[in-house]
């Protein structure tokens, strides 16, 4: 019994370890290694024809501000078409839309879905199909890019081995809430550290399904995008890599975003997003440990680590409770163990942006105020645990169904829409 | 029981004491504003003339009457002292130390400088300025042409409305661009340049379609198709006076022979080495180095991880089809022709 309780203490204390290493090469990495981004410097080239999709459902309240951001875009007009998907919504985004259309001919080209599958990855994959443009980028409904902000997105696809590129997502709503400003040095450690450090060690830079795009002909080549799952971005990432694309992360390209401004809408959107990567992991562990040719070993690691990030935060709990019980059965953890498992669970606390990579990130950035909140991070962490956990056991208990439902992220268009700089 | 409160006490407190400034900083926000990174620069490469030009613009526009023409010495409403040369460049001797000037300088008039001169702060020429050797500006922006003399020295960027040549073993830093063309001397250090042609001694153009069609190349077996490019595991030569229909990525390093012509893309994860008069009509990436032999022409953006040479007379881009050119450093021979934009953080040169 005693043994059977030790044995998966042992192993999950291996896997907090195995993340806690990587969460410090990647500081290591962000703070004293060489900073990896070739193609941010491509400001002069014939630039290729580019569709921006920005799937909508009810999204009234912030769609125009994003529409008048990318039309001020210094991309050339006649290469680049704007196409906002309007998913069924009950409130005046079709209308708005339709209105852009209207004064900007040629320019804004919409699509109403009033049937088939609801949902971002199902609207991608419709209306894919609708334009031939050699890039396709995603934009949600409530960012907001630069002036230059596409022109960073495509000069990257001038490699022909990249698939994806992936833009760096500022939180411009920072100010709303404790959460918001919690959430804005969540994603500093995620984009400045992780995603970057993964882009200079080679490794499997996540797309994130907005603020990036594909290619065409990549899209194409992994069979479109897929409407049964949660997370598209994760699945897309996933699916390049194994056929042999690079997916390229560029954190000097920044676009403004809205960031869940009450506790119970995150937790709705970490649960779906937990719910989505879960679903990745099921379908493509195997594959990539099977290894294709082309895929390094090391890659390999950071694929397996990268798909297993939500199943951390179950991890965890099983393991504090684990330790628990063995202690009421008088198993005596060696000092070394728990002292392990004490400091991975602390510097990773479920993989949710450790705090020294979000302390690095923060340095980086030059910000110096917003790292004084870093104590209060736990809060966010542990109802990001608890919620992930939560989301990973009802979808266990449902045998990872194909169909869960979408559930949108709210908006708020309470922030003051205009960039700092002012430049949208 | 004491000391067990007392070191419960002080690991509360220990615990506790990250709290004070989280507090602070929660109840009296310090930093709440979004991060200031969107668009930063736009990335392009004449922000800081562009910036500086209509800075000047509105200082000027408030300046009284009377200091709206002629020479004259004075301040602009912001309080930077300036002086502007209408007629006669003698006020720009006038300086405690004989040839530094300290002042924002507004030039008027075409002018010649003699040389040796030390521009503590930006230069603006209304009209064609021509520097003497062994001058050092902050940076300078002519509306029209503008001539660096030999061995001068640009500290931050420098703008040309028209043509922006630089003398031999002049230096310069940041960013150098021009609305015609930059022509640059021998052993010229540079950063970032950025103009319509930029080109060392002398303007080339891309090559003229080949008489005929050469054969095409078979990629060996072991290659794979991945979407709309072809992938080769290892190293790959493609020999001479072919033509490839297709991108390619090469897992090893890449050498295309002379005259070969590729129709796509390439990119190695190694090196590219193109021989002379070898064409790319697209990109050429490399996670190392690109070399390019004499002669040969790329139609697309050039990028390497390290470096990049570019040979004699090689052509990057072409009229109506603008490139860059982007690696920590570049070399440039004699010819080397880039219609676009060179990056080179680390420092490029000509040679």
């Amino acid at each position: 019994m005693r043994l059977a309780l030790l044995i998966p203490l042992y192993l999950i204390v291996t896997v907090l370890v195995v993340y806690t290493i990587r969460h410090y090469l990647f500081t290591l990495n962000r703070l004293f290694g060489r900073h990896r981004q070739p193609y941010v410097d491509i400001g002069t080239a014939a630039w290729p024809t580019v569709a921006v999709f920005v799937p909508c459902h009810n999204e009234e309240r912030v769609l125009a501000h994003l529409l008048d951001a990318l039309l001020a875009c210094d991309y050339p007009e006649q290469q680049l078409k704007i196409i906002p998907i309007d998913d069924r919504s009950t409130d005046a985004t079709g209308r708005i839309i339709d209105g852009y259309a209207t004064r900007f001919p040629g320019r804004v080209h919409p699509i109403h879905r009033s049937d088939g599958k609801p949902g971002k990855a199902a609207a991608l994959k419709e209306a894919a199909g609708a334009s031939d443009a050699g890039i396709h980028l995603v934009f949600d409904a409530d960012y907001l890019p630069g002036r230059g902000l596409i022109k960073q997105l495509v000069g990257p696809f001038f490699d022909p081995e990249v698939g994806a590129v992936m833009g760096r997502v500022v939180p411009m709503n920072v100010g709303k809430s404790l959460l918001t400003r919690l959430l804005d040095l969540e994603r500093t450690g995620g984009y400045q550290v992780d995603q970057q450090a993964r882009m200079n060690l080679r490794l499997i830079p996540q797309y994130g399904g907005t603020v990036g795009g594909v290619r065409r002909a990549a899209l194409l080549d992994v069979g479109g995008w897929r409407d049964d799952t949660l997370a598209e971005d994760t699945d897309m990432t996933f699916r390049l890599v194994l056929a042999g694309w690079e997916v390229v992360y560029q954190n000097r390209s920044e676009c403004y975003e809205e960031v869940p401004e009450n506790w119970p809408s995150r937790i709705r959107q970490i649960k779906r997003w937990a719910r989505g990567h879960n679903q990745s992991l099921a379908a493509y562990w195997w594959p990539l440990l099977k290894r294709p040719a082309h895929i390094r070993r090391r890659v390999v690691a950071d694929g397996l680590l990268l798909l297993g990030v939500f199943a951390v935060g179950p991890l965890l709990l099983i393991g504090w409770a684990l330790a628990v019980v063995l202690y009421y059965l008088g198993v005596q953890l060696s000092a070394g163990i728990l002292a392990i498992l004490a400091v991975a669970m602390y510097s990773t606390l479920g993989n949710f942006a450790a705090f020294f990579e979000v302390a690095a990130g923060a340095r980086l950035d030059g910000s110096r105020g917003r790292i004084r909140l870093l104590p209060f991070l736990i809060l966010g962490f542990l109802v990001s645990l608890m919620a992930v956990s939560w989301a990973t056991v009802a979808q266990m208990a449902t045998f990872w169904r194909p169909h869960d439902p979408w559930e949108k992220t709210e908006r708020y268009g309470s922030a003051d829409r205009r960039p700092p700089n002012g430049d949208a | 029981m004491l000391p067990f409160l007392a070191l419960l006490a002080a690991t509360m407190v220990w615990f506790l004491l990250p709290m004070i400034p989280a507090m602070r900083e929660l109840i009296r926000p310090t930093d709440i504003a979004p991060l200031e990174v969107v668009d930063r620069s736009s990335g392009y490469v004449a922000y800081f003339a562009r910036n500086f030009r209509s800075y000047l613009e509105k200082q000027m526009a408030a300046l009284p009457a009377e200091a709206q023409a002629g020479d004259y010495l004075g301040k602009l409403p912001d309080g930077t002292q300036f002086i502007r040369v209408h007629k006669s460049a003698d006020g720009l001797a006038h300086e405690t130390e004989v040839g530094t000037q300290n002042r924002l300088v507004v030039l008027d008039t075409p002018l010649t400088l003699p040389g040796s001169e030390l521009f503590l702060m930006e230069v603006y020429a209304r009209a064609t300025l021509i520097g003497g050797p062994n001058a050092v500006y902050r940076a300078i922006y002519a509306e029209r042409d503008l001539g660096l003399g030999e061995s001068s020295k640009v500290l931050r960027w420098a703008h040309a409305g028209g043509t922006l040549g630089v003398s031999s073993h002049s230096v310069l830093r940041g960013r150098a661009t021009s609305d015609k063309r930059v022509v640059l001397g021998q052993n010229v250090v540079f950063e970032r340049i950025g103009a319509p042609v930029i080109s060392v001694a002398r303007e080339n153009e891309p090559p003229p379609p080949p008489p005929s069609s050469p054969r095409e190349f078979r990629l060996p077996k072991g290659s794979t198709r991945v979407g709309d490019h072809m992938r080769v595991h290892g190293d790959l030569e493609i020999p001479e006076g072919v033509r490839f229909l297709s991108s390619l990525v090469v897992t090893g390093t890449l050498r295309i022979g002379m005259g070969t012509i590729v129709e796509g893309s390439v990119k190695a994860h190694r090196d590219v080495e193109l021989a002379d008069e070898a064409q790319v009509r697209g990109a050429v990436v490399a996670r190392r180095r690109v070399m390019v032999g004499a002669a040969a022409w790329i139609g697309g953006p050039v990028i390497a991880e390290e470096r990049i040479r570019l040979g004699r007379d090689v052509v990057v881009g072409g009229p109506g089809m603008p490139a860059t050119v982007s690696a920590p450093e570049v070399e440039l021979a004699n010819g080397a022709t880039v219609y676009g934009q060179i990056n080179a953080p680390m420092g490029g040169r000509t040679f």
